[in-house]
């Protein structure tokens, strides 16, 4: 009888087991439906005529046919705002991953003088109304005399990640138990070294996460590469593709294939970065 | 973690070996004596207004070659007046600029006046004077001081038709709106309710212009704005309008933009649409890739709406020289200026973009070529000299009413969960809430 | 405040990492932030000299009806993203870390909505609730084949339709928790499973409350992301039908249009304010300023 039990009892756990493993596929693959789908309905209408697109915008495309591509690689220099964008988004995340993580890092563990008056103001940059920005950068920006550079860009997209990095990296830095920069003190370390070799390790994570949040943020952000730069060298694909959307607002076909050409790459840098940050996660031996 | 040491380090080296590197100067090199004025314009690139203007530099360019020299800097349509006010702020405005947002241009450039005068200029051009149209003038003229370019063509706003889908009995024009119900049948009106509703709001315009005592209304709503939108003229307008969209309006008219309706005209799924001259260049065989569903520019026709009325506002804001301008910089500036209000080059701008210089005794060439597009001339024969003329409701229209309201409300009336009456009230509501 | 011994040691340091972050804030947001304050208090049309008027803008702000909206807008949204949105993606990162074959596809795949444009997502959402022949009715119309209806622009599914456009995109919450998931000592795993806890109870007993932390800041930035959620409206419904969709940021900027500096201001002090209230409520909530392990 006992073992009967058992076989029951070992039956039940694996119908449970395969119960949950479907319901977690069900739920992963919702996942992934929902969020590749926007992408993949405008690069499938890219190879659809107008028509098409307006009176059965699901339907897959009758022919495979490349002319809107090449239409848009012929018109524009994309190799540059790739490039642009890039550079920019590049080093306006490593700058302001520096400076927030150092911010987050004191707030998260030590206690000083206006600690929480400054983490409130800090958050709170995420609600400050955009247009009573612009004015004092643009001045800022004349003044520095850095107008229509990429520097420009790069300076003023450090401010953007502000808030959200101080959320992410706060959280981050919290969760690392106090034990171990007690212990490194106990054996001499010194503050610099218990954030530099205890805490960033640690916080990997959480950076990365931070620094692609802000990556994204910078590669879409268009009002500012608007104001800030006039010239085509120092143009960035949101702006390069307002240009484009204006020019084909009611050719959708066009438009989606621009859109594509785009989005794509900001795709690839993300899986790219992703499969970089593991493999330095693996090859370091932390968790994560 | 001597990597990660590394990598920051050698980020923070490239940083600053790159840095130099991207500090540009900003100095505009008059080698040789010439004046170069940088315009920051939207009209450029694949903007559909570059088809005529960038030409129309090049041809400035070459007349004045050695003297003067001007070189467009492209920016979106959507941003050029965004930046020209932030421009402004840093009191960096370059020497041309067409256009402005009403109240901005009135209360802040023209009150303090940061905008060059026109008129000395103009009476020492008198040939030019004469061309402009006098509601134009009076507009512009603010404190004895001409601010912008007064106009000297008109752009008859009126619509197109699709032949191959609907064909009127007489001209548009001609009919009364009774008529034109009664001939439309089961045809389609690219309407929209996305952007602004332009295409909407034109034919609102068009059935309040319909209405007696509404041309006067809608003239005299220009300077001071109408914020009252309860009366009976509105009232039996928006009846009217709200039975056009409920049984001729395209499938796509909730939530569709310009670039929605314009495509639903271009794919045979309208079979009228309201819309200004300049979309000609659409129905010319180089935008042939816009079409689809057997659409071609050739079956589409030009008209004036029913009740013979059309819609054209000169009561706007032209080209302008603030007054930040250097000396040089304003006679470059006037230069073009003067240049594109020549006989030959207005000529060729209603050739490209549509539209009458009523002041302009205009060349045989020019009648020979306007025969030559069957949609202009359309426009042109259309309007006679009983045609009614009135601004489209935009114009009277507090900014965010006209831009935001209008649209975000028309769904209500759409689905009839608005009736007219409640549909104007609410309008009413939040124009009165802009004054403050 | 007390200041426990190592951080009094290490004051100095201390004032230099922090150095960098204040910088950024004085440079960048200090002037717009008392500028919104100041003229939030006069009329302005953001040109010339503000009038002073006290706290008229105020008083227009909360008799003005589709402010109202607006605020009963604000409190459902925010219900739902600190319950459902934030829920969505604790869920996703509790299987993310449960490393399901074929997770980082998913996970690469979910960042996606964020990559794009939000006018080419909204555009998107314009097709897909379209009444016509937009996919979700196609799909509804299998089931009901007289279903009608008009998502974006019909009153009361404009609100619900608004609320898809963000309510499945929450991969920023998921790498947040994920994040915390991934710092959890893997020892205390060890030691449930030996005492014979099933995965679900150490992820319900162990891993939620060891990430309240990360949760917690998941729902303050959900619900701030909400107080400020500008284009998700602007570029589908605009704040339509009606004001069924209103929020204070459409307030804020069609006020811009017509030069309503001043009042424009108010309501961005009304957004200040609310988000405040948001990180004390929920600091206090999540007791975010304890520490477990």
């Amino acid at each position: 009888m006992a073992s009967g039990g058992v076989v029951e009892n070992d039956v039940a756990h694996r119908t449970r087991k395969i119960v949950f493993g479907v319901l977690t596929y069900a739920v992963l693959l919702f996942v992934f439906v929902v969020s590749a789908f926007p992408i993949l309905w405008v690069a499938m209408s890219a190879f659809k005529d107008n028509a098409a697109i307006l009176t059965s915008p699901f339907a897959l495309p009758n022919q495979l046919n490349f002319d809107a591509f090449v239409e848009v690689f012929t018109q524009y220099s994309f190799q540059i705002f790739t490039v642009n964008s890039l550079f920019v988004a590049g080093f306006a995340t490593i700058i302001s991953l520096v400076i927030y993580a150092m911010g987050a890092y004191v707030i998260a563990k030590y206690n000083f003088p206006g600690k929480n008056l400054l983490y409130i103001l800090f958050t709170l940059t995420l609600l400050v109304p955009p247009h009573t920005k612009a004015q004092p950068i643009f001045s800022l920006i004349l003044d520095l005399g850095i107008y229509d550079t990429k520097l420009a860009l790069v300076f003023v997209y450090i401010s953007f990640g502000m808030a959200i990095s101080m959320f992410i990296l706060r959280s981050t830095f919290t969760s690392i138990p106090k034990e171990f920069s007690e212990a490194a003190a106990i054996e001499g370390a010194g503050f610099f070294r218990i954030f530099w070799t205890i805490h960033m390790p640690l916080a990997r994570t959480g950076m990365a996460t931070a620094g692609t949040m802000m990556f994204l943020a910078h590669w879409n952000e268009f009002f500012y590469a608007l104001l800030l730069t006039t010239s085509p060298a120092h143009r960035t694909l949101p702006l390069a593709l307002a240009f484009f959307t204006e020019a084909f607002s009611y050719d959708y076909t066009q438009m989606f294939a621009a859109l594509t050409v785009v989005v794509i790459p900001g795709i690839l840098i993300y899986v790219f970065a992703q499969e970089q940050i593991q493999t330095s996660f693996a090859s370091s031996g932390v968790k994560g | 973690m001597q990597k990660g040491t590394m990598f920051v380090v050698t980020a923070l080296l490239l940083f600053g070996i790159a840095l130099p590197l991207f500090a540009g100067g900003d100095a505009e090199e008059q080698a040789d004596g010439v004046v170069e004025l940088v315009i920051p314009h939207y009209k450029a690139g694949q903007n559909v207004g570059a088809r005529f203007f960038l030409p129309q530099v090049e041809r400035f360019n070459a007349a004045y070659e050695g003297r003067y020299r001007i070189v467009i800097e492209e920016l979106p349509q959507d941003g050029y007046r965004d930046k020209i006010k932030q421009l402004a702020q840093q009191d960096r405005l370059p020497a041309l600029i067409e256009g402005a947002d009403h109240i901005w241009f009135e209360d802040v450039m023209v009150a303090n006046d940061r905008v060059l005068d026109l008129g000395p200029w103009l009476d020492e051009h008198p040939e030019i004077g004469s061309l402009l149209i006098d509601d134009a003038v009076e507009y512009n003229t603010q404190g004895g001081k001409i601010v912008s370019l007064p106009f000297a063509v008109v752009r008859p706003i009126g619509l197109f038709y699709n032949e191959t889908l609907y064909e009127p009995t007489q001209r548009i024009g001609a009919m009364t709106f009774d008529e034109f119900v009664a001939s439309l049948g089961d045809d389609r009106i690219a309407f929209m309710t996305s952007e602004n509703a332009w295409t909407t709001g034109l034919f609102l315009t068009s059935l309040i212009m319909d209405e007696p005592g509404g041309v006067e209304m809608l003239r005299a709503g220009v300077v001071d704005k109408v914020y009252d939108y309860t009366g009976p003229i509105w009232l039996a307008a928006t009846t009217k309008l709200q039975r056009f969209l409920q049984d001729h309006a395209t499938l796509n008219t909730l939530g569709a933009a310009y670039a929605d309706a314009a495509n639903a005209f271009m794919s045979r799924n309208a079979a009228v649409i309201a819309n200004g001259p300049w979309m000609v260049n659409d129905f010319t065989p180089d935008a042939a890739d816009k079409w689809s569903g057997g659409f071609s520019g050739e079956q589409v026709r030009g008209d004036i709406y029913p009740g013979n009325a059309a819609i054209a506002n000169v009561m706007d804001y032209n080209w302008w020289i603030p007054v930040s301008a250097s000396e040089r910089e304003r006679e470059a500036a006037l230069a073009f200026l003067e240049f594109m209000m020549q006989p030959d080059e207005l000529e060729a701008f209603m050739l490209a973009e549509g539209g009458t210089a009523p002041k302009l005794d205009v060349s045989p060439d020019f009648l020979e070529a306007l025969a030559e597009n069957p949609i202009l001339s359309d426009l042109a024969t259309a309007v006679n000299a009983d045609t009614a003329f009135s601004v489209a409701v935009y114009d009277v229209m507090p900014n965010s009413i006209a831009n935001e309201e209008f649209g975000k409300q028309l769904p209500k009336l759409i689905d009839g969960s608005f009736t007219p009456a409640e549909f104007l009230a609410e309008l009413t509501e939040k124009a009165e809430e802009t004054r403050m | 405040m007390k200041l426990d011994r190592i951080s009094q040691k290490s004051l100095p340091w201390v004032y230099l990492f922090i150095l960098p972050s204040v910088l950024v804030f004085l440079i960048f947001y200090l002037v717009p932030i008392v500028t919104v304050f100041a003229t939030s208090l006069t009329h302005w049309d953001g040109y010339n000299a503000p009038v002073f008027e006290g706290l008229q803008n105020y008083g227009r702000l909360f008799t003005r009806d589709s402010f109202l909206i607006s605020l009963r807008n604000l409190l459902w949204w925010s219900v739902i993203a600190a319950t459902l949105h934030v829920g969505f993606g604790v869920l996703i990162a509790f299987l993310f870390y449960r490393r399901s074959t074929g997770w980082r596809a998913v996970r690469a795949a979910f960042m996606i909505p964020n990559v794009i444009s939000a006018a080419a997502l909204a555009m998107i959402y314009r097709f897909l609730f379209n009444n016509d022949f937009g996919l979700l009715n196609g799909f509804i119309r299998i089931f009901a084949p007289n279903f009608s209806v008009n998502w974006l622009f019909q009153s009361p599914y404009a609100f619900w339709a608004v609320t898809l456009t963000w309510l499945f995109y929450a991969v920023i919450v998921t790498l947040i928790v994920h994040a915390e998931l991934m710092s959890i000592p893997t020892e205390l795993h060890e030691a449930a499973h030996i005492d014979g806890a099933s995965e679900f109870q150490i992820a319900a007993r162990i891993d939620l409350p060891l990430c309240r932390y990360s949760i917690g800041t998941s729902v303050i930035l959900a619900i701030t992301s909400r107080i400020a959620m500008y284009e998700a409206v602007a570029l589908t419904t605009r704040g339509g039908p009606g004001d069924d969709t209103m929020n204070i940021p459409i307030i804020l900027v069609n006020s811009i249009t017509d030069l309503n500096y001043g009042f424009a201001n108010a309501a961005a002090v009304v957004m200040f304010l609310l988000g405040i209230l948001t990180l004390l409520l929920v600091n206090w909530l999540f007791k975010m300023n304890k520490r477990g392990f």
